[in-house]
């Protein structure tokens, strides 16, 4: 059965969300930011929401990918990549599944 | 060279938080949703900073609401509102709410009732109102958010909408709660309902009309129903006529049923005492010094004032008030027990309320058969701390007569003052209600009159209208030209008024 990738109430889902708070946590950290400074920098409404983001409540709005992106000093194709990955892995799979496969072969 | 030492470390921030009464009233919130029906989640946590936040999320994982306490501000954030809203409590991010989206309650429903939200349960109609306003205006602001060109009218027209989303969205809210509550036992929730309604109020009058001190004073009352989180107050419906189809709803209605044979005198009003087949009622039925009052020293307005009193009853059943009958005694000694002790504390008001809420909560027979409560208006005026300026009749009465207004499908649209002091006849003609001078001060003659309408009015109702006692007659005929109201101001500030039907063949207020 179909299950839809972004709903949370499926327990993969929530797993997901939750490493996704746990990757943006640590390249906020490693940016050196507090949750109110990097909630300033992407233009957050409440700096709460950061903290709800790292704890694997919620999702960064698309328009605001580029903003992250910058905030976190990473490239924003990466950065949407690898959120996509958490956010909706379905999608992920059908877009790059292949290169990680490709990346197998190669190693292997 | 001496060095000098900088602290380089920041100070440091004592981590808070929710109070476990905060936590008591966001959990309260949720189970309010669960019981519409609403699948809904919650999370919590702190930031970085020690700030706490709460969630209220969607089954798919969308968070609806977002509550925060940032350096002991409250905030609520929602993509389905327009704007982030700030307080200093919760009650006031209900009324930030309401001043923002002014939703049009009461709401005329379908089946002709009447309903009207206690502010202590704004924020769960908020939130549930949210939840099924989601698709429609989440959406909306998101675009609205994105577009870097909006004109002024844009916004006006998005506004607009996004208030008849929101309009819809809280009729399905309510319908959704109600239906919950018509599911689960009748008793399990008579005795909270029956204090919602009782101290209903018509939040949607207009900011004046709204919550205030009154919210506080009832949450303490919320520890007795702690035990039992399944009850949550919401909504309470007044229904316009009693129906018996619907007996237990009935309370909700929360008329002062002094009519009834049996007014309980001040020793019958323990737990153990009180009958199991009666009506639960918010207000105490003792009388602290017991005395009965007397005010046959009344001056000549006072004599005029008491008339009108006499005859503030509807103009279809004025002959009715005829007090030979075993019941109608009753109801002369229940009214004769009105009284007004401005000495009393607010601690032992609400203890005494808290009692009589204790006594209701016990109480398991049909709430749709009232036995008459002794009404002392000593608990509201003592246990409301009014901190607000000096009422003014201009806007309380607007507020006490728009209660019926929206009641009444044609609207009663008015009232017209023709007394410089303290009351009026009300008109069908007009909106305004141009009272400008202050209230007079409520005495043992006003209570006197207050008393004499309530013998006058078996079926009068009490409103808990803000911080306001307002007792009506309770004749709906709101179209009749002979409404006709009277106000005082206690000395804590609220405002006590009757408002009633006068015999046409009496000539009441010239």
């Amino acid at each position: 059965m179909y299950t839809h990738a972004q709903h949370r109430s499926d327990p993969e889902v929530q797993e997901l969300r939750r490493m996704a708070g746990q990757w943006l946590r640590e390249l906020r950290e490693k940016r050196g930011l507090s949750q109110r400074q990097l909630a300033t920098l992407v233009g957050a409404e409440y700096y709460t929401f950061i903290s709800q983001l790292e704890t694997g409540r919620g999702r960064i709005p698309p328009d605001r990918y580029r903003q992250w992106a910058e905030a976190l000093s990473v490239d924003a194709a990466e950065f949407v990549r690898t959120l996509m990955q958490y956010y909706d892995p379905v999608t992920y799979d059908i877009l790059f599944g292949h290169q990680k496969s490709d990346q197998a072969q190669v190693g292997g | 060279m001496r060095g000098q030492v900088l602290a380089f470390l920041r100070p440091v921030r004592r981590q808070s938080d929710w109070t476990r009464e905060e936590l008591a009233e966001l959990y309260r919130i949720q189970n309010a949703l669960v019981q519409a029906r609403l699948m809904v989640e919650v999370d919590r946590g702190l930031t970085d900073e020690g700030d706490p936040w709460f969630v209220f999320c969607r089954p798919d994982g969308d968070v609806l609401v977002n509550i925060s306490r940032i350096d002991g501000d409250y905030y609520l954030h929602s993509s389905a509102l327009p704007g982030q809203m700030c307080a200093k409590s919760f009650q006031d991010l209900a009324k930030a709410f309401v001043d923002q989206i002014p939703i049009q309650v009461p709401v005329n429903r379908r089946n002709g009732t009447q309903l009207f939200v206690h502010p202590a349960a704004m924020l769960s109609v908020l939130i549930g109102t949210i939840f099924f306003a989601w698709d429609d205006t989440s959406h909306a602001f998101n675009r609205k958010a994105s577009a870097e060109d909006i004109s002024d009218s844009a916004d006006i027209v998005d506004r607009a909408g996004f208030k008849a989303a929101f309009q819809a969205a809280f009729h399905s809210y309510v319908d959704s709660f109600l239906s919950g509550i018509r599911d689960a036992s009748p008793v399990q929730h008579s005795a909270f309902l029956a204090l919602i309604s009782t101290v209903a109020a018509a939040f949607a009058l207009g900011p004046a009309a709204l919550l205030d001190d009154f919210s506080h004073e009832i949450a303490k009352f919320a520890h007795i129903f702690d035990d039992d989180q399944s009850v949550a107050p919401v909504v309470a419906e007044h229904t316009s006529q009693d129906d018996a189809n619907d007996a237990q709803m009935a309370p909700l209605v929360g008329k002062l049923a002094l009519n009834a044979a049996a007014v309980h005198a001040p020793a019958e009003a323990s737990h153990t005492d009180l009958p199991q087949d009666s009506e639960p009622g918010l207000f105490a039925t003792t009388n602290p010094t017991g005395e009965k009052t007397d005010h046959a020293d009344s001056s000549s307005q006072n004599v005029k004032d008491m008339e009108v009193a006499r005859n503030m009853s509807g103009p279809d059943d004025l002959s009715s008030a005829d007090h030979t009958k075993p019941e109608d005694r009753a109801a002369d000694a229940a009214a004769n027990q009105l009284h007004l002790a401005h000495g009393s504390s607010d601690a032992a008001a609400a203890e005494n309320a808290a009692a009589v809420l204790a006594d209701a909560t016990k109480s398991t027979g049909s709430p749709a058969a009232p036995q008459g409560e002794h009404f002392e208006v000593d608990q509201f005026f003592q246990s409301v701390k009014v901190g607000s300026p000096a009422l003014t009749v201009t806007s309380t009465d607007q507020s006490a007569l728009a209660f019926f207004v929206a009641e009444h499908p044609a609207g009663l649209a008015a009232g017209s003052n023709t007394d410089s002091s303290s009351s009026g006849t009300v008109t069908t003609n007009n909106l305004t209600l141009a009272v400008t001078t202050d209230l007079p001060s409520f005495d043992a003659n006003a209570e006197a009159i207050i008393n004499q309408f309530l013998k006058a009015n078996p079926q009068a109702e009490a409103i808990i209208d803000h911080q306001n006692v307002i007792f009506y007659d309770g004749h709906h005929d709101l179209d009749s030209n002979g409404l006709t109201w009277q106000a005082w101001e206690s000395d804590t500030g609220a405002m006590v008024a009757i408002i009633g039907h006068v015999d046409p063949t009496h000539s009441a207020i010239a």
